[in-house]
């Protein structure tokens, strides 16, 4: 249907964008159990007694031994849950390769590439065709 | 007698520090009690600024240009000075500088002229720094779970420990249904406001005995867009009821002042020069607000209704046995749970 629709568009001289939604369904899922999480500020008496800045976590995936890192922002509980976004996405490409997110979101980035090239040699080809054709060469 | 010198000379220090005629120089390098002689690990490192700290400004302003350049400048600086997290202090700062919240910008920027208004800037910071003040209270501001939250002196910076109270008291918020929370001791408002943040439908009463506090809530709540559902009461809170509060609560939370008395003497210079001590100091025991906290929340609390505590490891068991001490309160300490560091951190006491 959204193909017809856009392929009717496309004759009035519209297009529209559709965005980008990969397959997700193959992507793994963290089990708390498995994952062993550090923190830089391990030892110490924490609490009120202590007031440091640095938050940054790390965490690792045990049964195959991926590690990630993440300090990206200045709360710790940010970081926790940002670091197990990062895990899921390594071990997401480490599983499922050519097949995961971010291999799907580059294939999709690659095409979009090369349609819009095409395009552009369409285009100055035609340029030249019509200069060609007005003597103006 | 010992108690009281130190807690005598903490104010001393805390007052001088916060006083406008304030000069670092001045300050006293150790505090002699009963003959034994503690040094503040400070008076050094002031002193080794002394010789070339006033130069600082202007080694880094007219060699270095880029970012890795002034980076690479104060990271020595503050190496040389014993600055605690001297490499966080830094990346921080230019973070701020640059407009940014996140570090990775630093070292995304890495090759980036910064202007002469931005080399000044980064320098009068720095220098911040080497009088030991906390970078939250440099930069005016830090990341409480995913709030950007305004910081100024003396009000207590919340601890990432306190991030997970928040999770824990949102639990029972939704297991109850509830639309009211009352906070005591609500500080820069982090608690409170990550509360109305999460749950649209609730209404937090905030409470806290300075006026900095109270006021830094208030700002904290209005840039996030809450304060039409938070109120915030300036009040100490002693055994009596307090008389702001009219309706019974189902859930209490509050981060209480809960450090012991003797623990406070070796905290780090950036918590004992520009941190409100009084909103750290629990007393002989670390319980003194705690105590006061659960006597009035027995008569604020519904039947079933529950207090949660952020709290030392070294309190779970001392505030179960003082509870057994006073049955009239009806209040059992239910669970213990566990910090980030595997801790025991924070109590859930529920009234009986």
């Amino acid at each position: 249907m959204l193909h017809r629709f856009k392929a009717a568009l496309k004759i009035v001289g519209y297009s529209i964008r559709t965005k980008f939604t990969a397959d997700s369904s193959k992507v793994p899922v963290l089990v708390e159990t498995e994952l062993k999480e550090q923190f830089v500020r391990g030892s110490g008496p924490g609490g009120q007694a202590v007031n440091k800045t640095a938050n940054c976590v790390t965490l690792k995936h045990l049964p195959t031994g991926v590690v990630v890192k993440c300090h990206e922002t200045r709360s710790l509980e940010e970081n926790r849950k940002k670091a197990r976004a990062l895990l899921v996405d390594k071990l997401d490409n480490l599983v499922n390769g050519i097949d995961s997110v971010e291999a799907q979101r580059k294939r999709y980035e690659d095409k979009k590439g090369k349609d819009k090239k095409r395009k552009q040699v369409k285009l100055s080809l035609l340029k030249a065709e019509w200069k060609k054709r007005e003597n103006l060469v | 007698m010992k108690r009281a010198v130190i807690r005598h000379t903490l104010n001393k220090i805390w007052s001088l520090t916060h006083s406008k005629t304030f000069n670092v120089f001045h300050a006293p390098s150790f505090v002699n009690l009963n003959g034994k002689v503690f040094h503040l690990r400070l008076h050094s490192t002031w002193q080794s600024n002394n010789g070339n700290g006033s130069d600082s400004g202007s080694f880094t302003g007219k060699k270095a240009k880029k970012v890795k350049e002034i980076l690479k400048a104060w990271l020595d600086m503050f190496h040389s000075c014993h600055i605690s997290e001297p490499k966080q202090s830094i990346e921080h700062i230019i973070a701020h500088t640059l407009g940014s919240r996140s570090i990775s910008s630093v070292y995304k920027f890495n090759n980036k002229v910064l202007s002469l208004r931005e080399i000044q800037q980064i320098n009068e910071l720095c220098q911040q720094r080497l009088k030991r003040l906390p970078i939250q209270y440099i930069i005016q501001e830090w990341d409480f779970r995913g709030l950007t939250l305004k910081m100024s002196p003396p009000v207590f910076i919340p601890r990432p420990e306190t991030e997970m109270l928040v999770d824990v008291v949102l639990n029972e918020v939704e297991r109850k249904a509830t639309d009211s929370v009352l906070e005591f001791c609500c500080g820069s408002g982090a608690i409170s406001i990550s509360l109305l943040k999460s749950q649209p439908q609730l209404n937090v009463t905030a409470i806290d005995k300075s006026k900095e506090a109270c006021g830094l809530t208030e700002l904290n709540a209005k840039l996030h867009d809450v304060s039409s559902r938070l109120k915030v009461i300036h009040e100490e809170i002693t055994e009596d009821h307090p008389d702001a509060i009219l309706k019974k609560y189902d859930v209490i939370v509050s981060n209480p002042p809960y450090l012991f008395e003797d623990d406070m003497i070796s905290l780090q210079p950036e918590i004992k020069l520009y941190e409100d001590l009084e909103a750290l100091d629990g007393g002989i025991d670390g319980l003194k607000v705690i105590k006061n906290i659960l006597r009035v929340s027995s008569g604020l609390l519904n039947c079933d209704g529950r207090v949660f505590l952020e709290v030392d490891p070294r309190h779970p068991d001392l505030i179960r046995s003082w509870l057994r001490q006073y049955p009239a309160m009806k209040l059992h300490l239910e669970r213990v749970y566990k910090d980030f560091c595997d801790k025991d951190r924070f109590v859930e006491i529920v009234k009986k």
